[in-house]
């Protein structure tokens, strides 16, 4: 067996390297509008057959024999283009595809070959931005994570929460890539918002299994987003006033069309507005002088960049966004005798991430593609308290100061450089490697505390764990190679260590995803991807916190990893829909619970003793049925899953060492998202989801506890029946199911050409049958009069909290 | 005109601010009420078995229903004893006396319900070395004063009786660990005062000592709610098989009177009771702390039990009590 594996791979590598009289004709496939380089686009040899599709740089390269060559270039949406010529030389052919004709009137969605019926990849699913931006949202604001929700294998988590759970996975197991760079806080205003404004962002595309060698570092999921270059022809933008928050974008050529910027900046203005009402309902207070409190986020990108010819390019991406919470409350009390006492509160809480990426592409050959970036990025929370008080006595005259001040910081930086190479040495192979080490520091929480008090020793106490650093290195190959005309694989392994505290961890993960050709309209794909994880998050149960800590793995608590196979079948229907159905099993082992009763709320001391070790399984089939072309579009998605967990290792068992479902395993999910192009001037989108209920753990019964000896009261042998204490039987962790969960949201386009661009009013209704879901049940105790005996009486109910009524909103975008 | 436009405007704000909340039927399965078994045994007592029903969590009443028409069977070593006599308001007690070493089983019949099963052992007591005690002044020293109201109902008339000065008895209890298994403990200190006309019993006291599972660096950040130790329980595992020094400290007054002047306290003693508990009962206590404690940010609690057909616990704790004369 081993002997036909080592003939196997040499036959490999013979038939990838042995194609004699060859010559390569590369080059980057750009839109002709604006300048962005196309991703994926196809290009195929009419004559041979032999085709490739352009990389996340729009660089392609292909090597055929020496003859008459007739290439045929298309993306969906794009009018093709075609390049006949005797191919004798290496040769450089840059084409700019520009947007069809013949489709006007329509809606055109790129559909990524590498994805579809053709490619051999699956798990995978593309979102172009505009798609993104067409469905109605919470506050009318595009929301790129939302839109991943209503994918099949995605689950969302508490109602209105960017948060997503794939397969089976838990909301820190995604990693989300920002232009190839990990961001760790990804939400906005507790969750309920995502850090991304769509305005500039290029595409998004959800990994849910068969993950590509190049991706790893989390079990369940990869997002990775690509921000937009920037048009290197004229000078565009948009301008957005929405409900709660306004952005603007603008990109266009620097000094000439080699050098591009784009540039999007957001902020909410909730506190500016609500700020004379704050200021009133304050001032109304006695000793109020000064006031001013309030909320908001924002975030800003930009990215610049540079060809300095057709082998080098050089971009610069940031990101930065931060929520704030201040207040700022000046009060004086003045008692006639005694006299004044001026406070001053002041309080700034701050929490955003900060993202630089420095990225050099070089052709070294025309069949050698390089990458090389390097990026810091880093999420901090920041909370500062601060009271001052001077107090004036009058007799005997004196004066005494006290000045307090509190601070807790914590957060992650990372530090990193990456190199990545694509050798496409022939058509039948797409060859990727590369090397990837990362530095982390993570900031546990750290608490200064200030007094400067008259009279007083002054104190300045800094408490908390110190620095955590580690070392993580990743190096990866895959080959994406075309064994038949049938049969396609991307191979892979993805090779990691991590080195932290003295504690070395390795793994060494093998990757596969495979397509059978059966025709040119329908597929089979198998997957199988194992995944390691060396990080982890500390939160809480209901909503994200800027609390919340990124902690890596310690000599207890060892690296979650997963393993995950896949099989589906990929369908084109008249080349205007693309049905799959894919079936899943994917278990996890190292997984953490937080044991009963624990929570945390900013600090990562002892977090090891909060958690248990366990692990899980996830299984389930998808269906997705996605229109791209057309005046109507959009997909409907259904998942069937399943996800247990198992804690049952000696002192680490949950649920008595039971199988328990997940806190997001919920059966059916249904997403039904469609948007249809009247005209020009008008169209509209909906979406429609429905939802087993959450699981949620209840105690359905109460019971007397037993009288403890050596406690208040425990010598009082007279115990009757209402005076044990009474103590919550949980059968077990999740027992109990919500409503199921159901909503409808609308929204309509209204465009206009004006003079110089497009104005468009959007209005939208999120929930618009105004469906109470539920959040949370508690149990309310009233107590009722009984007129005929004259006595109280106590009645409970299930009360159940619902977060989102109908929400109206509207917003004006005019874009030139 | 204008003020129609104005509750057209706010009828339905109002609507979607209050109707964020509603009263839901309770969709799931209802289940019937647990039998709940409670015992706490110790070597040379009674054994007294408290039986009752859980109530459904929606339930109006405010007591728990005992049960006061059972079997309750006792099993020593395997063997059946004896059949617990019903005194009242479901409590069951036994003649047998149980010894340390005695594996202690309980079978209960109700009425209408399946059999119930439990089991534990009776531990010998923990090893004691010594308690060394250490006593600092705290600062306090505050007049005593005596209120006392006239029998022919005139105004309270107060009298400074003496002073009484505050004071932190810090405490070292050495003891033995058994290394052939896991040993769970419990720490019981109160302070019983006589008076003239009643004893009572203070449990406040303080651990300074983290197998106690006193976590005072949980402070750090922003408030946590971390579940305390309101139990006192910990087990051996960060000092299997050795001598372990515990240290705790308990906060007390000493008075002192002025001649002719009655005391208010006659007596005061000191109790320091080091148990060995069954790991059920240590769990049970464990569990039941954590759930009284619990939040909306941390993970529900699951109380510990280990009555197979029921709820509740057989627990034993075996006490080794060291009096000191304050």
């Amino acid at each position: 067996m081993k002997k036909n594996n080592l003939i196997y791979l040499f036959l490999f590598f013979i038939s990838a390297f042995s194609y004699s009289q060859n010559y390569t004709i590369s080059g980057h496939i750009t839109d002709q509008k604006s300048g962005e380089t196309i991703i994926n686009a196809a290009i195929l040899e009419k004559n041979s057959h032999k085709g490739c599709v352009s990389n996340s740089y729009g660089f392609y390269s292909i090597t055929l024999p020496k003859s008459e060559v007739n290439l045929f270039y298309s993306y969906v949406g794009y009018s093709a283009q075609n390049k006949t010529f005797k191919l004798k030389k290496d040769t450089i052919i840059n084409i700019q595809l520009s947007e069809t004709n013949e489709l006007a009137g329509v809606t055109v969605y790129g559909n990524r070959k590498d994805l579809g019926v053709q490619g051999s990849q699956m798990s995978a699913i593309d979102l172009p931005i505009s798609q993104i931006k067409s469905i109605p949202t919470l506050f009318g604001e595009t929301d790129v994570l939302k839109a991943l929700q209503l994918l099949p294998g995605v689950k969302s988590g508490t109602e209105g929460q960017s948060g997503f759970y794939v397969r089976g996975g838990g909301p820190d197991e995604n990693l989300i890539l920002l232009d190839d760079v990990p961001l760790y806080n990804v939400n906005h205003m507790f969750g309920f918002f995502s850090v991304f404004n769509a305005d500039a962002i290029k595409d998004v595309v959800l990994y849910k299994g068969s993950f590509p060698a190049r991706f790893g570092g989390r079990l369940s999921s990869i997002v990775d987003i690509s921000m937009k270059d920037g048009n290197n022809h004229s000078y565009h933008g948009n301008v957005t006033v929405g409900l709660i928050s306004s952005k603007i974008n603008f990109e266009g050529p620097l000094f000439n069309d080699k050098t591009t910027f784009n540039i999007s900046a957001r902020r909410t203005y909730a506190d500016l507005l609500a700020q004379p009402l704050i200021q009133s309902t304050l001032a109304q207070q006695p000793g109020i002088e000064k006031t001013s409190a309030g909320y908001y986020f924002y975030d800003l990108n930009a990215k610049l960049s540079h060809k300095f010819s057709d082998t080098d390019r050089l971009y610069l991406s940031v990101f930065s966004g931060d929520d704030v919470i201040y207040a700022n409350i000046q009060q004086s009390s003045t008692t006639s005798d005694l006299g004044t006492e001026k406070t001053w509160l002041k309080m700034d809480w701050n929490w955003g991430n900060l993202l630089t990426a420095l990225r050099w592409n070089h052709v070294i050959s025309n069949k050698l593609f390089m990458n090389t970036t390097a990026y810091y990025t880093q999420y901090n929370f920041v909370m500062g308290i601060g009271l001052n008080t001077e107090t004036t006595v009058i007799n005997p005259p004196s004066t005494a100061n006290s000045d307090i001040k509190l601070g807790f910081h914590s957060g992650i930086d990372d530090y990193a450089a990456k190199v990545d190479f694509n050798y496409v040495p022939n058509p039948n192979h797409d060859i990727r490697y590369g090397l990837n080490y990362t530095y982390h520091t993570f900031r546990p929480g750290v608490t200064v505390a200030q007094t400067l008090t008259t009279g007083t020793q002054p104190m300045d106490t800094t408490i908390g764990d110190g620095n955590i650093y580690s070392h993580e290195a990743v190096a990866y190959f895959e080959d994406n190679v075309t064994l038949s005309e049938s049969l396609k694989a991307n191979v892979g392994l993805h090779y990691s260590t991590f080195f932290v505290q003295g504690q070395f961890y390795q793994s060494l993960e093998p990757r596969l995803s495979m397509r059978y050709l059966i025709n040119e309209k329908l597929s089979l794909k198998a997957g199988y991807a194992s995944m390691s994880q060396y990080i982890h998050l500390l939160s809480n149960s209901n909503i994200d916190l800027p609390t919340d800590l990124w902690v890596p793995v310690t000599k207890r608590i060892a690296p979650m990893h997963s393993q995950q196979v896949s099989v589906g079948v990929f369908y084109n229907l008249m080349n205007m829909l693309d049905l799959s159905v894919e079936a899943y099993y994917k278990n996890m082992d190292n997984l953490i619970e937080y044991k009963d009763g624990a929570s945390f709320f900013g600090s990562s001391t002892g977090w090891e003793d909060k958690v248990n070790v366990g692990k899980g399984w996830a299984y389930g089939i998808e269906f997705l049925a996605q229109k791209t072309i057309g005046k109507t579009t959009g997909w409907i998605g259904y998942t069937w899953s399943k996800t247990d967990r198992l804690f049952n290792r000696p002192g680490q068992e949950l649920n008595n060492g039971f199988v328990f479902p997940a806190k997001y395993d919920r059966t059916h999910d249904v997403s039904i998202v469609l948007s249809h192009k009247f005209s020009d001037r008008f169209d509209v989108a909906a979406t429609w989801i429905y939802s087993t209920g959450n699981a949620a753990t209840l105690a359905m019964q109460n019971y007397a506890g037993a009288t403890i000896p050596g406690t208040s009261g425990s010598n009082n042998s007279s115990s009757t029946a209402s005076n044990f204490a009474s103590l919550p039987y949980i059968s077990s962790r999740d027992n109990f199911r919500y409503e199921p969960t159901h909503r409808l949201d609308v929204g309509v386009n209204f465009h206009k050409k004006l003079k110089h661009g497009v104005r468009t009013w959007n209005v939208s209704l999120y929930n618009a049958y105004n469906q109470l879901n539920p959040f949370l049940t508690t149990i309310k105790t009233n107590s009722v009069y009984n007129s005929a005996t004259g006595n109280y009486t106590q009645q409970r109910q299930l009360t159940q909290i619902s977060l989102f009524p109908i929400i109206p909103s509207v917003s004006y975008t005019y874009k030139f | 005109m204008k003020a129609f436009k104005k509750i057209i405007f706010l009828l339905p704000l109002i609507y979607f601010l209050t109707s964020c909340q509603k009263v839901i039927e309770f969709n799931g399965p209802v289940t019937d009420p647990i039998v709940v078994v409670n015992s706490l045994v110790t070597p040379n007592a009674v054994v007294k078995v408290v039986l009752s029903k859980s109530r459904f969590f929606l339930s109006n009443d405010t007591a728990f229903t005992m049960i006061d028409t059972a079997t309750v069977s006792l099993y020593v070593n395997g063997v059946m004893k004896e059949t617990l006599n019903h005194t009242s308001n479901g409590t069951f007690l036994s003649i047998y006396k149980p010894v340390v070493g005695d594996s202690i089983g309980l079978l209960v019949q109700v009425p209408g319900k399946n059999t119930i099963q439990c089991s534990t052992s009776i531990l010998p007591q923990v090893p004691v070395v010594s308690i060394d005690t250490a006593t600092v002044l705290t600062g306090l020293n505050n007049p005593l004063i005596n209120v006392s109201v006239p029998s022919n109902g005139g105004l309270p008339v107060i009298d400074t009786i003496g002073t009484t000065i505050g004071r932190k008895m810090k405490l070292i209890l050495k003891f033995n660990d058994d290394t052939n298994k896991q040993n769970f403990y419990r720490l019981v200190v109160y302070i019983k005062t006589y008076t003239s006309i009643k004893v009572t019993n203070n449990y406040t006291f303080s651990f300074d000592d983290i197998v106690s599972g006193n976590t005072s660096n949980d402070t750090i950040g922003p408030p946590t709610s971390l579940a305390s130790n309101k139990f006192n329980v910990f087990n051996d595992d960060l000092f299997n098989g050795k001598q372990y020094a515990l240290k705790f400290s308990v906060d007390d007054n000493k008075d002192s009177y002025l001649s002719g002047k009655s005391p208010l306290v006659v007596k005061k003693e000191l109790y320091i009771d080091l148990q060995s508990i069954s790991r059920n009962y240590y769990l049970y206590l464990q569990t039941r702390s954590n759930a009284r404690n619990n939040s909306f940010f941390s993970e529900p609690v699951q109380v510990y039990t280990n009555i197979d057909g029921g709820i509740g616990i057989l627990g034993s704790y075996t006490s080794n009590v060291t009096k000191i004369v304050l």
